[in-house]
């Protein structure tokens, strides 16, 4: 047997007639008459290329000309089972292989360059899908801003609102009260002097004014309200149009700690009013009064900058007017927080490098074999039938698997459970469902996603070698 | 385990009336005390049978009278019968047929002591000498069997010789019913109601001793023993001695813990072949099969007891101090059937083996193929499962050499079928595998689905093929494929038709590279009573299920082992088919597995005790699933089960079908590489394994040996069952313990300074005790000094490709520089060996010359081009040269490691069916 026969084209060199051989990869030297004599000599199996003499660690190389070269494990050698396609594994005719490399060749070389085809068109769509995926990002990115924008004034405006109505519910009361009151007091009149009751009645109407439905109120009121009203306009235009993020960020915050303080100070005093005592004299009452005057004149002053245009006509309300658009605001306020949630979860979810996954937000996938329609939601959950596979945990294995956990208790075994196995194809799509353990599934995915330029350029480079 | 599903003695009512010793709550008399005399004058011999006949009566029931024989075999082997003299003709005790061999030959009786009028006692020998002789004991009856002189084993020196006669159901005596007795009871005044009450308790008194007599409930089951009770017992002690052993299958230790005195309160040991789910370690419980042999062993003797019967048995062990101490009582309890005992008197481990396998058969000589590593799983799924497992071993290169399909690839589980969605093509995926010289087993189990659509049951039942129940018909069971019935396997022509099944034209689908793996065999009956068939169920010969209960596996097992000889032509290809339960016997048949185990540590380190027990009952060809069934090894233990795996005799990796995928690739690295390095090893020693198999068609010698057989005279070896031999060369102890970091072994041989050799570092050691480092890729492997062992070091995909692959020969040097050992060789699969197409060789080493002869006495003849390779020897001083007295060969060229004393003889290049001798200069 020639010393280089099953030896690789790279090694080739170190195989050259001379007085001794070095082994390859391991310390040893042996007399170059016994390279490929059949008797195992380096512990690294190098000196037996052509043989099996070192059928655990040696190997052989196949030339396989009109296909490529491959080496198979010297163990495979001479073992009566065919392994090169050229039939050089088998030397020794204990069975006789055919050449059938030229035949194989070509079949290789047409799945290779389907498969490169494939490739390069998975990488077209991953880029389609990066671009996708980076668009409805940026798209995103702008729409929770905006939401977050417009939640704040909606927040004022439900403070606002929630005042008003409380201020109309106690005015309602005091209203009811001073009904009540005027007549005990008439009842009493045979008795009182009148101009105890005057005054009574004067202070009544005062109060009348303060808490009113607005129509009796003072002009002077109404245009310094105005005046308040259109300068708060100017300011939110300004935050809208000027400011960046960030200081818009800032200017929640500070807004946000103002209003909790404002809305404080107001509660506790509507507390006190609301907890003092029904049989109260009138100098308590009074107090009370002149107190909500003040306090009606530092809500108006600290509510004033920020209202929104429409919101003079709120004072034209009525409690169950009032009260509708305090639930309207709520529900608008809540679906904005709902949608920031939603767009804010996605954000923030591993979307992989250019958002190149996030094109599969939002979708799902089905393979249906034999028995099931299986169901796969990225990031969200995955279905046999009926029966739940899981819900979406994260992405494992360097971006290569999806997991699904926590789905339906399997009888006598665990909670089911799904690997998603992700590698490069031209389109999305599920194959090859398994179930290695009882209840753990596994299924493959093709996806865009999951191709590289650098696979291709592999892929590319065994092409060219089997040629 | 659910242990309520099982019984103990004392839901055996037999065994709770038999057993003498205690239990919680239990009285601790025997219910019915018998007491045995030989009827004077009533011994004979007769010597055209060789045969010494004696009438025994029973003392306190004169009419229970018995016949007993007695006889002496070939090679020190006594056997004593006994059964009823006169039995009712319409009922009959059970004989187990089918399990001695033909060939057993009785020898004539040579007095030692004739029986006489004078003489209590009269004595005959078991052998040629003085020494060993049988001494019977008249009044009242005992038999004492003496080796080299001295007591060995007693028979009835506890009087437990217990023999319910059969009788006749008595009828029900004339009574009130007792609803009404309680009525009157009420009425009546007090003097009446204290006689009453008396009536009553004797009544009570009556019941109590005829309880399970004629009927009995086990749960739900109703037993309606239709013969009433006909259990026997007898008691054997075995004088001097500290270790019993045998008696499988069970997880407890190798030596048999004692079940009753000395303040122990085990159950005893049950031999009743159940189909255990989640079996527990150091139980006593029975198990999916059993041989009725114990082997008692102390420094001076090895000696026997063949316990042959085949209905439910209980086996209580005792430490005593008579007649001699320390000594084991034993006290044997069988449901039915005849006693029948054989003694094997030994005295030598060796010579009991021979014994033992005179009697019941050696192992058939396994396949090469079945020696490799087999791939099992419930369940491969599909054709294309199939092929990417097979692959999946060539891409790792990891050799196997069969691929297992369990239930699921049938048809709705009707046997010889298959599911044809995912095996619509059996034939070319067995051709696939067989492309690559591997094998397929499928799975072939006794119930027969009850669909009248399917061929085995529409026939069986148009034959009456099935085994009945109590009321005649057809049994009917839930097993795996719902109701089904069972074949009557102890009728000849049943086991016949069965295995005409296995023709590859009946079983389509079917190709000589399919080989069949028998399960549930116990029987296993979901439905019934332990998981099991009704006692009264009727077999052929009007026998019940409980006579023949413990042989019904065997039978099976052996029509399907029929069945694979004949399907071919020539019916020269060996049978491979691997059953869960098992008899004495089993052994000639085919492999046995220790059934469903767990993926635990505990359940890894009980499996070479278990195999060890089963080993020296005969059943070599034994292993355990590699990985445990249920449940999921982690990397670390399935890692060290392969290790232990390979160097157990049947080498099968396996796992539930709710279990995790576990191919050897599935684990993480270092771990498969360790896992392929361990199934490489495997293959390495296989001319090893196969040399050992022939042997023991020879001697009957255990192929997994404890430390004991080999060094006998060592006791501090005689409990030890973490380590064994493989042969008499290779020392193996695997790490069967949790992150084991160091162990200690123990090298024995102290007494003859044996040098053992670490098979990985081939450095020498001293007998005694090391302590060693095990790190995960250690398996604990030591040559014994001595010995000479023929492996072959190139590995391949499988056994068939490695057939013409050249052998490597390893010799160990002991003190005195001299080694021996055996090669066996043959065509690896067909019967040709028995017309001689074989080779057995023999190595001897000694005063530097190796020699290589014939071992087989010339009656083999077997051409082979396969040649020696390499021939590496340590413990050896460098020569200047070898020579060879082969023309062509006479200058053999070598390399010498001096820090090992390590000589490599390379490429001596010589044939392997040519003598030849090696000198060192």
């Amino acid at each position: 047997l020639s010393p280089t026969y099953g030896v690789g084209p790279e090694e080739l060199e170190y195989y050259k007639e001379a007085k001794y051989f070095n082994c390859l990869r391991s310390n040893v030297q042996i007399p170059f008459s016994q390279v490929n004599d059949d008797f195992c000599d380096c512990p690294d199996g190098t000196d037996e290329p052509g043989t099996s003499a070192c059928s655990s660690i040696g190997r052989f190389y196949c030339q396989n000309s009109g296909h490529k070269g491959d080496f198979i494990y010297s163990s495979f050698v001479n073992d009566g089972v065919c392994d090169c396609c050229d039939g050089s594994d088998e030397y020794q005719l204990k069975i006789k292989c055919k050449n059938n490399c030229k035949e194989i060749g070509e079949e290789s070389r047409k799945k290779q360059n389907q498969a490169i085809e494939a490739y390069e068109n998975g990488l077209q769509k991953k880029k389609q899908m990066e671009e996708e995926g980076t668009r409805v990002f940026n798209e995103k990115t702008e729409e929770i801003t905006r939401l977050r924008k417009e939640i704040d004034p909606i927040t004022q405006e439900i403070k606002e609102l929630e005042v008003l109505v409380e201020q109309k519910k106690s005015e309602r009361e005091v209203e009811n009260k001073r009904l009540l009151d005027e007549k005990e007091n008439k009842d009493k009149e045979t008795a009182d002097s009148k101009p105890n009751v005057d005054e009574q009645q004067k202070e009544t109407e005062e109060n009348k004014e303060v808490v009113g439905e607005g129509v009796e109120q003072p002009e002077i009121q109404t245009s310094e309200l105005l005046d308040a009203i259109s300068k708060g306009k100017d300011d939110i235009n300004n935050n809208n149009n000027d400011n960046n993020n960030e200081d818009e960020d800032e200017d929640d915050n500070s807004t946000n700690s103002q209003d909790k303080i404002g809305r404080t100070t107001i509660v506790d005093q509507n507390n006190d009013f609301l907890n003092e005592d029904n049989n109260e004299d009138l100098d308590q009452f009074q107090k009370i009064l002149k107190s909500f005057k003040s306090v009606k004149n530092s809500i108006y002053n600290f509510i004033l900058p920020i209202l929104p245009n429409r919101f003079v006509s709120l004072k034209d309300m009525d409690l169950g007017g009032l009260e509708s658009e305090l639930s309207k605001k709520r529900e608008s306020l809540k679906e904005k927080e709902n949608e920031i949630e939603k767009i804010d979860k996605m954000l923030k979810s591993d979307l992989g490098v250019n958002n190149v996954f996030l094109p599969l937000y939002n979708k799902c996938f089905d393979l249906t074999t034999k028995e099931y329609t299986y169901t796969v939601c990225p990031y969200e959950k995955a279905s046999q039938g009926h029966t739940s596979l899981g819900k979406f945990e994260s992405f494992n294995n360097n971006g290569k698997t999806m997991s699904f956990e926590n789905g339906q208790q399997c009888w006598g075994g665990p909670k089911r459970s799904l690997k998603v196995n992700m590698e490069c194809g031209g389109d999305n799509e599920l194959y090859d469902v398994q179930e290695p353990g009882k209840c753990e599934y596994t299924i493959k995915f093709k996806t865009p996603a999951l191709c590289s330029e650098e696979h291709l350029k592999v892929l590319k480079l065994e092409s060219d070698h089997s040629l | 385990v659910d242990t309520s599903k099982f019984k103990t003695c004392k839901d055996s009512h037999f065994c709770k009336r038999n057993r003498v010793s205690h239990e919680v709550g239990v009285v601790n008399e025997m219910k019915v005390k018998q007491s045995f005399n030989v009827v004077e004058g009533s011994v004979k011999l007769v010597k055209e049978e060789n045969t010494i006949y004696l009438d025994l009566q029973e003392q306190t029931q004169n009419s229970n009278v018995l016949t007993m024989k007695l006889q002496v075999y070939e090679g020190g082997i006594i056997r004593m019968r006994a059964q009823e003299k006169e039995a009712l003709s319409n009922k009959q005790r059970y004989h187990v047929q089918d399990v001695l061999l033909d060939s057993i030959k009785t020898v004539p009786i040579q007095w030692k002591q004739e029986p006489s009028k004078q003489s209590n006692t009269f004595s005959f020998k078991h052998g040629d000498k003085e020494c060993c002789y049988v001494l019977v004991q008249l009044v009242p009856f005992k038999l004492d069997v003496y080796v080299m002189n001295e007591l060995a084993i007693t028979t009835n020196n506890d009087n437990l010789f217990h023999f319910e006669p059969i009788s006749e159901k008595p009828q029900p005596q004339e009574k009130k019913p007792v609803e009404e007795n309680k009525e009157t009871t009420e009425e009546n005044n007090n003097e009446n109601n204290n006689n009453n009450n008396n009536n009553n308790h004797d009544e009570e008194n009556q019941a109590v001793s005829t309880e399970g007599y004629w009927e009995e409930r086990f749960g739900s089951h109703q037993d309606t023993k239709p013969n009433g009770p006909m259990s026997i017992g007898m008691d054997f002690t075995f004088v001097g001695s500290s270790h019993v052993y045998g008696i499988p299958e069970h997880t407890t230790r190798l030596s048999l813990k004692s079940t009753t005195g000395n303040g122990i309160n085990e159950q005893p040991y049950r031999l009743y072949n159940l189909d255990v789910f989640e079996y527990e370690i150091d139980k006593t419980m029975a198990l999916y099969g059993h041989v009725p042999l114990m082997i008692s062993h102390d420094t001076k003797k090895t000696v026997g007891v063949f316990w042959l019967n085949a209905a439910e048995t209980f086996v209580d062990i005792e430490d005593v101090t008579t007649p001699v101490s320390p000594s084991k009582k034993t006290h044997w309890i069988s449901e039915s059937g005849i006693v029948d005992v054989f003694y094997l008197t030994g005295p030598s481990p060796s010579t009991i083996f021979k014994q033992y396998a005179y009697l019941t058969g050696t192992t058939a000589l396994p396949q090469m193929f079945s020696l490799g590593y087999h791939q099992c799983k419930w369940n491969y799924k599909s054709e294309d499962d199939v092929k990417q497992v097979d692959n999946g071993f060539d891409e790792n290169h990891i050799p196997y050499d069969v691929i297992w399909l369990d239930i699921e690839h049938t048809d709705g589980k009707r046997y010889f079928t298959w599911d044809n969605n995912n095996f619509p093509t059996p034939a070319d995926m067995q051709n696939v595998i067989a492309s690559k010289h591997r094998k397929m087993v499928t799975i072939v189990d006794p119930h027969i689905k009850r669909d009248n659509n399917y061929y085995i049951h529409s026939e069986a039942t148009s034959k009456g093929y099935y085994i009945k129940n109590k009321d005649g018909n057809d049994y009917d069971g839930w097993c795996w494929p719902g109701s089904s019935s069972y074949l009557d396997f102890t009728n000849p022509e049943i086991r016949k038709w069965w295995a005409t099944q296995f023709g590859y034209d009946k079983y389509k689908g079917s190709t000589e590279n399919l080989y069949i793996w028998n399960d549930m065999n116990e029987p296993s009956v979901f439905n019934g009573p332990e998981v099991s068939m009704h006692k009264d169920a009727k077999h052929y010969g009007g026998f019940e299920h409980r006579d023949v209960h413990n042989l019904y596996g065997y039978y099976y097992h052996m029509a399907t082992a029929d069945g694979l000889v004949q399907r071919n032509p020539d019916q020269n290809d060996r049978p491979f088919v691997l059953s869960r339960a098992f008899f004495a016997g089993s052994q000639r048949i085919g492999a046995i597995w220790t059934g469903d185990n767990s993926a635990q540590w505990s359940h890894l380190e009980i499996s070479n005790p278990m195999l060890l027990s089963m080993n020296l009952a005969g059943i070599t060809f034994s292993g355990a699933d590699v990985g445990g069934f249920f449940g999921n090894p982690d990397a670390e233990l399935v890692t060290r089960w392969y290790q232990a795996g390979a160097f157990q005799p049947f080498f099968r990796g396996h796992a539930h079908l709710d279990s995790r995928r576990r191919e050897p690739w599935l684990f993480d690295e270092p771990h498969t590489s360790i896992i392929r390095e361990a199934i490489v090893k495997r293959y390495t020693y296989l001319p090893l394994w196969y040399t050992t198999f022939y042997q023991n068609t020879l001697n009957g010698a255990p192929v997994m040996r404890p430390l004991w057989v080999q060094y006998p005279k060592e006791s501090g070896l005689f409990d030890l069952d973490d380590v064994y031999l493989i042969g008499d060369s290779l020392l193996v102890k695997p790490v069967t313990q949790q992150a084991c970091k160091t162990m200690k072994v123990i090298l024995p041989g102290k007494s003859v300074n044996e040098i053992w050799y670490d098979v990985d570092t081939e450095k020498p050691i001293n007998s005694g005790v090391i302590e060693i480092d095990t790190p995960l890729e250690k398996i604990p492997v030591y040559q014994r000094g001595g010995s000479i062992i023929p492996k072959k070091e190139r590995v391949r995909r499988s056994t068939h490709q490695m057939k013409d692959d050249p052998y490597t020969i390893r010799i160990a040097l002991d003190t005195s520089k001299s080694a021996q050992g055996q090669l066996y060789i043959d065509d690896e699969h067909s019967f040709d060996y028995k017309n001689g197409k074989f080779l057995y060789k023999q190595f001897t080493f000694k005063d530097n010359v190796l020699s290589y002869t014939d071992a087989s006495n010339n009656s083999a003849n077997y051409k082979s081009n396969v040649t020696i390779e390499k021939i590496v020897i340590l413990g050896v001083e460098k020569p200047h040269s070898i020579t060879c007295n082969v023309a062509g060969h006479e200058k053999l060229s070598f390399e010498y490691d001096s820090n090992l004393s390590k000589l490599t003889i390379r490429k001596p290049d010589l044939s392997v069916d040519t003598d030849f001798i090696i000198k060192l200069n």
